[in-house]
């Protein structure tokens, strides 16, 4: 990585769905050169993915809980978790648990039945449970610039390619 | 991390901790703790200097630690987005 790869990154992460065109005027290089660059970048798995940010309370979900795990199974509890509905994010830790759970709620009746569905599984020992109180709005008050950098690293490639 | 404080000083707290730049989401809530937050660090020592950081703030009475050892797996695929209860 050189230094105009990495201004190149700073402005994806920054709007990840900014025009190489206007990546190119910003740093007076070719759109082409960015486009070559950003590929480079993918091949090589500096750039790993980009997504897209949703905001949930539009599509009706409420509630954000985080479920610490402990699993006699690590690998296959992960397998059972990353096909339950409204867990939006799965990570293996160590320490006190093994298996981070970021689920997202519509109510109660969901919240509920989501950590029952949980500890229902197979060689799960434990479940601990932080919920996030509802004072602000969703979910822009949990979002950091850090965050805001996972988020935006995928943007549409479709976007990404007008060049 | 799992940072348990007094409610008083809560608000500070997350303000404190969301002006670190290598934080990804830092949040209030009810369960386990009362503020969880996920840092990146780069090393050992980084992660005691930040826990050792937020275990200094005022009203501060606990701090846990669970390292993520592998990268955060996102799963938006799992979303309903059937429409039922859109606002």
């Amino acid at each position: 990585m050189n230094e105009i790869d990495r201004r190149i990154m700073h402005e994806l992460i920054n709007d990840a769905q900014i025009p190489f065109r206007r990546i190119a005027l910003k740093l007076g290089i070719s759109p082409e050169t960015v486009r070559k660059r950003y590929e480079k970048m993918k091949m090589e798995g500096i750039i790993n993915q980009s997504m897209i940010s949703v905001n949930l309370e539009k599509i009706g979900y409420s509630g954000l809980t985080f479920l610490m795990i402990a699993s006699k199974d690590i690998a296959g509890t992960i397998i059972h978790l990353k096909r339950m509905q409204n867990i939006i994010c799965v990570a293996k830790t160590t320490g006190d648990s093994d298996i981070l759970v970021m689920a997202a709620s519509k109510d109660i009746a969901d919240l509920l039945s989501l950590v029952k569905g949980v500890k229902m599984l197979p060689n799960v020992e434990t479940v601990d449970i932080f919920l996030r109180t509802l004072d602000a709005p969703f979910p822009a008050s949990m979002i950091t610039p850090g965050m805001a950098f996972l988020l935006r690293k995928k943007s549409v490639d479709g976007i990404l390619d007008d060049v | 991390m799992e940072i348990t404080v007094y409610n008083e000083k809560k608000n500070d707290l997350v303000k404190f901790v969301r002006e670190h730049p290598d934080v990804l989401m830092c949040i209030e809530g009810i369960g386990v703790c009362d503020v969880l937050a996920i840092i990146t660090v780069k090393s050992v020592n980084e992660l005691d200097y930040a826990k050792e950081a937020i275990r200094r703030q005022p009203g501060v009475r606990k701090v846990a630690t669970i390292i993520m050892i592998d990268e955060i797996q996102f799963l938006f695929e799992n979303l309903d987005i059937s429409g039922d209860k859109t606002i």
